[in-house]
């Protein structure tokens, strides 16, 4: 059984011209101890997924349907003092930017024991204390750094704190949303270097989301990649190395300068998204696909699955009459 | 995701701006024609003293025998007049202050500020009182010079602050690399980006501005021949008017002054709203 | 935590700039407007004593002494707590009258000024946590209307509604009049109880600012980043919604509120004629009416440096309560 199924995952904000479709129908699972990446332009939902899963939407959203199963258990089912169980308990998440991650007039100690204090009620404070010690030596950080307040701490470090709050209670899944954007290049390795040491280290799974496709191929094992609140291609690491199958992740691939590759144009992917309260008909990267066929703008996409993952494209809908490569090839 | 909450937010905007106008509109008319609309002369103590409303007199008269809601439509003129011109100077001063403190940084903005910080603890009020009860004598010019000269250290922080974001916009930069002169980019590139915050700055001085008007009437250092709602308040509170339960002489004027700060406070947030759509708009591309 | 020198440093600096520059206006001002106007004013009310025209002439600066030098013995005279004679009260000194004000005006400001400030805190919290409910709404209402009327005028409708009608509160004064015949405690509850409505109007009347700041940050800081993590964390609400949020809130609104005394004082002054209050205020007024100019200069001194007194305090106490603020 995976750790997390997410099975035609829906999700709605209230707007004044109807529901804006941030996430429709997303399905997708996550195996015990796997980082599983979640990319995408921004806007494309795969924030509003994690967030979904975690019960944190802000404002006025709904999960519209669908079901999300955590270890066996229907996360949707449960009710707001029922999911309190699961919060950082069994799901912690480590949030986009640095800076106000933090609570600026808590010390960090305050902040390392509350959650564990609110969760094992019968902790005392000095062992709660003692465990912040230990979360702080594991992401390599002096203990003193406990009594300081969050705007005395480089950003990096702020971020080590938010991963060893994250470890608190040792959760089962992690949902790491663009953890280190707001960092710079070294300080972004050193992170990641940690986040997959700890990893090994606690078999923990990941949700990991960032627009940072270079990034996810490093780290995770495999990618789904999202357009307009859908899944468009879920591969693993080695598939999406050696050539993504969908128009949209190649675009997408083609959008990032790669480091260890061949020299090639940088090409942003023409055209924006489609209105997500009145979405179109068929697939919904059509209007912005160079490959786009006849049947793309009124059937829903053609569904392959295989061991490598899944792609929703009509491209692959006669996989043998059709050849590969050269849709691959730009 | 944004542009979900933008339409109502955009249209409340435009109804309060609208709503706002015609506030003033009305109260700008009553200004303009108030020997029309007034039933009986200014000053004029020819009836009975304490008479309860009629129909003959809308407000009742007070303890001289005026005609309560004719001395309340003569108020309106000199309320007016100081809100809007001691509006106006406090906005002018404000505007300058503000935009060049923003602009210029090192030590002409330091020292402007510090000015202003240093002022904004003196409270304005007693600033007032003071200059009010030196000046030889309190015309309706005093008062708004004194008003208008005293009340734009808030205003000068405000303008400041937004003028140092619209600095950080690249749009400052290339009109400097472009060769315009600081003058130019001051008037030409910021300052129309500001009038919004400097719109709802207009309103909130011209709201205190008819306030400290009325405070100072009430105080006796208003001039005493012109009549305000500030005046009118002054006089029912300085014949006891509480004592004879004369309602009528002192609910009506601060319902006037609620009134028309309330056609100004629409105003304000109606073009806050409509400049904080704009800019989420902008922002999006 | 403790206060880094060179920020106390320079918070006391920036006060002592400041009260210098009450002072230097509180000189210049008549100095400089009066002129002319000053001799007549001078012989206007000095009404043929001569001891009173002396007075007055010192006062403007009417001897022929360069301006420096007047500015010397000003400060001389303030240093030793000379504020001038008292026209109205002659031969009392100005700061004998102030001081006997002074406790009315501190009691009625700084206890409306608490309560204004709690009940704002009530009301903005609620109003920031269900915003957009009837009570939030409400509350927005009567925030913008007060901040639409005078301060006095609210103090009027209060005594015509409690005073006068309903006849639960004293209409005015700040003991009865038997006062000196009381036992202590039979003062005490006189004082009490006349003092109830200017305090509730006075408090009234700066509610609106404080429920309007109070609401704005709060609502800002549910926003903040650390609120999504805070209920991530499985929090109780009450801990996210008071340490998380309500702290954070806090603290910005710390500064304004101390900002705001400035305005409460001058409410207070008119609002203390409406009363006949015998504080501050009714003895600005009465110096008004009487031209009592050095008792006016005086009571502008007075508040000047009451207001900056409590803006260092306020400076002094913010780094124990705000951890940022050391940093620069």
């Amino acid at each position: 059984m995976s750790l997390l199924e997410i099975n035609d995952l829906r999700i709605e904000y209230v707007s004044a011209r109807g529901p804006f479709k941030a996430v429709d129908g997303v399905s997708f699972t996550i195996e015990r101890g796997e980082i599983f990446g979640l990319a995408g332009e921004s806007g494309c939902g795969k924030s509003t997924t994690a967030y979904g899963i975690g019960r944190l939407l802000r404002g006025p959203a709904r999960i519209a349907g669908g079901s999300i199963r955590f270890d066996g258990t229907e996360l949707t089912e449960l009710s707001d003092a029922q999911f309190d169980a699961y919060r950082w308990a069994r799901i912690s998440i480590v949030l986009q930017s640095a800076m106000n991650n933090l609570n600026p007039v808590m010390k960090i100690k305050e902040q390392l024991i509350d959650a564990i204090l609110a969760h094992r009620k019968a902790t005392l404070r000095s062992d709660a204390l003692r465990q912040a010690g230990e979360l702080m030596e594991l992401v390599d950080l002096p203990k003193d750094r406990l009594e300081r307040f969050p705007h005395e701490l480089s950003g990096g470090m702020r971020q080590r704190v938010v991963i060893a709050m994250a470890l608190a209670l040792r959760p089962e899944l992690i949902i790491m949303d663009e953890p280190t954007t707001a960092l710079d290049v070294i300080t972004q390795k050193g992170i990641i270097d940690k986040i997959i040491e700890l990893k090994r280290a606690f078999g923990f799974s990941v949700l990991f989301i960032t627009h940072d496709l270079p990034l996810m191929l490093e780290i995770c094992d495999r990618i789904g990649v999202m357009y307009a609140g859908r899944i468009a291609e879920i591969a693993t690491r080695e598939r999406m190395l050696a050539g993504a199958r969908h128009p949209y992740t190649q675009g997408l691939l083609r959008s990032f300068p790669s480091l260890t590759g061949p020299r090639v144009r940088l090409e942003g992917i023409p055209g924006s998204t489609p209105d997500l309260i009145a979405p179109p008909q068929g697939c919904r990267f059509r209007e912005r696909c160079p490959h786009a066929l006849p049947q793309c703008g009124n059937e829903a996409p053609f569904v392959l699955e295989d061991r490598d993952g899944r792609v929703s494209c009509h491209l692959y809908a006669k996989e043998e009459a059709f050849d590969e490569a050269a849709v691959a090839s730009p | 995701m944004r542009n979900k909450r933008t339409l109502p937010r955009e249209r409340s905007g435009k109804a309060k701006l609208w709503g706002g106008a015609c506030i003033l509109l009305i109260f700008a008319a009553v200004s303009l024609a108030t020997a029309q609309i007034a039933p009986y002369p200014k000053n004029d103590m020819e009836f009975e003293v304490w008479l309860k409303p009629s129909a003959a007199h809308l407000l009742g008269t007070d303890s001289y025998g005026q005609d309560v809601f004719s001395q309340l439509v003569y108020g309106t003129r000199t309320s007016f007049l100081v809100g809007v011109l001691a509006g106006l100077i406090t906005t002018i001063i404000g505007v300058l202050v503000g935009v060049t403190a923003g602009f210029y940084r090192r030590w002409v903005s330091d020292a402007l500020m510090f000015v202003v910080d240093l002022l904004l603890i003196i409270p304005v009020m007693a600033l007032m009182i003071i200059l009010a009860s030196f000046l030889p004598s309190m015309g309706l010019t005093s008062i708004v010079l004194v008003i208008g000269l005293l009340s734009w250290l808030y205003m000068a922080r405000s303008i400041r602050s937004q003028t140092l974001s619209e600095r950080q916009r690249g749009y400052v930069e290339a009109a400097r690399v472009a060769g315009m002169s600081d003058l130019s980019i001051m008037l030409r590139e910021i300052l129309p980006n500001l009038y919004p915050i400097i719109l709802a700055n207009l309103v909130s001085v011209t709201t205190h501005a008819v306030l400290a008007e009325a405070g100072l009437s009430f105080l006796g250092i208003g001039d005493p021949k012109n009549v305000s709602w500030g005046t009118i308040l002054a006089l029912a509170h300085a014949n006891n008017a509480i004592m004879y339960d004369a309602w009528w002489w002192i609910v009506p004027p601060g319902l006037a002054t609620a009134l028309f700060c309330f056609g100004f406070i629409l105003i304000g947030n109606g073009s806050l709203e409509r400049f904080r759509h704009k800019r989420g708009a902008s922002q999006q591309t | 935590m403790r206060i880094q020198p060179s920020y106390a440093v320079r918070r006391v600096a920036f006060a002592a700039a400041t009260l210098l520059a009450a002072i230097v206006m509180n000189f210049l001002l008549p100095r400089l407007i009066a002129g002319n106007p000053a001799e007549m004013i001078a012989s206007q009310t000095a009404l043929g004593s001569p001891e009173v025209a002396e007075a007055i002439k010192k006062q403007f600066g009417l001897e022929n002494d360069s301006l420096l030098y007047q500015f010397k013995q000003y400060i001389v005279q303030l240093v030793h707590g000379n504020l001038g004679i008292s026209y109205f009260n002659y031969p009392t000194p100005v700061a004998e009258v102030l001081l006997k004000a002074l406790p009315w005006t501190l009691g009625i400001v700084l206890l409306s000024t608490v309560l204004s400030y709690a009940a704002g805190w009530l009301i903005g919290i609620r109003g920031a946590l269900k915003p957009g409910t009837w009570f939030d709404n409400a509350a927005l209402g009567v925030s913008f209307f007060i901040n639409s009327v005078p301060y006095f005028w609210i103090g009027i409708l209060l005594i015509l509604l409690f005073g006068y009608k309903l006849d639960w509160f004293p209409m005015g004064q700040a003991f009865s009049v038997d006062y000196d015949s009381l036992s202590a405690a039979g003062k005490l509850r006189s004082i009490s109880y006349h003092t109830v409505l200017p305090i509730v109007s006075l408090a009234i009347a700066s509610l609106a600012s404080h429920i309007l700041v109070l609401r704005n940050n709060l609502s800002r800081a549910l926003t903040e980043d650390y609120m999504v993590l805070a209920r991530a964390k499985g929090l109780s609400g009450r801990r996210r919604t008071f340490h998380y949020g309500v702290r954070n809130a806090f603290l910005p609104s710390f500064t304004g509120f101390m900002l705001s005394l400035g305005h409460v004082v001058g409410g207070a002054i008119t609002m203390e004629i409406v009363f006949s209050y015998p504080g501050i205020g009714m003895l600005t007024y009465n110096a008004i009416l009487n031209h009592d100019y050095p008792l006016i200069q005086g009571a502008f001194l007075m508040i000047a440096v009451s207001i900056i007194a409590v803006n260092l305090l306020a400076d002094l106490i913010y780094p124990f309560i705000d951890p940022r603020v050391n940093l620069n």
